[in-house]
């Protein structure tokens, strides 16, 4: 049985609201909620309004996109201490891709309603809010910048290098969680 | 990337142990081979 977070300490711990004042993490704390998800769950789809903010406290999350013909685009993967789903949270739009748990995860969930008042309230909260998402965009200038200008093994070794930067290394190497039709 | 040349691709990488491809996952062996395929500092 899982233990139930203490959720002070995790925002405490967490590198986005880790530096808050403490009436903001109580704040924080009274406004969110935990919520387990396990491996290969679905945690919102393209599309679904966006209506809360998710901070990893444990497990891997993919973020990605499917075309038509079912071809895979993997985005990203959020790994613990790490938040996703800001997006759709701050522009009110629907969500521009798809959550799934990777392996088991600890998900801590904190709705819009909740999220954006504290957020034009906390200076500092919205300042740490702008450099993920300017972390975002750096890194989808950078993917678009790959696409027309690099080769598809400069680019597929840059995919897997970035990838695996953001994998647990064993003495076998570095596994990156991905199959070659996400990579492709 | 289409998927085709990305899978001939990472099997050329196999062959020369770069990686290994395992199921639901590609294990990165040689990463600084990689790097300076990517043109990074190995």
């Amino acid at each position: 049985m899982p233990q139930p977070f203490d959720k002070r300490a995790v925002l405490r711990d967490h590198p986005l609201f880790g530096g808050l004042g403490a009436g903001v993490i109580d704040r924080l704390a009274a406004y969110a909620h935990t919520k387990s998800v396990p491996a290969g769950s679905p945690i919102f789809a393209k599309g679904d309004p966006g209506t809360s903010l998710f901070a990893v406290c444990s497990g891997t999350v993919k973020i990605s996109n499917q075309s038509h013909g079912g071809k895979d685009a993997v985005f990203n993967l959020i790994n613990v201490g790490e938040i996703f789903g800001e997006i759709a949270l701050l522009d009110g739009q629907p969500r521009t891709a798809e959550a799934i748990a990777l392996s088991d995860c600890e998900l801590m969930v904190i709705d819009r309603r909740d999220f954006v008042p504290l957020v034009k309230s906390e200076p500092e909260m919205a300042l740490k809010l702008i450099e993920v998402l300017c972390g975002r965009l750096r890194r989808t200038s950078e993917q678009v910048e790959d696409v027309i200008f690099l080769d598809l093994p400069t680019r597929l070794a840059k995919t897997l290098l970035w990838l695996s930067s953001r994998a647990k290394p064993s003495s076998q190497g570095t596994k990156v969680t991905i199959t070659q039709r996400e990579i492709g | 990337m289409s998927r085709e040349s990305t899978n001939k691709q990472l099997r050329m990488w196999e062959d020369k142990k770069w990686l290994r491809l395992e199921r639901g996952g590609v294990v990165v062996l040689a990463p600084d081979r990689l790097k300076e395929i990517a043109g990074e500092e190995a």
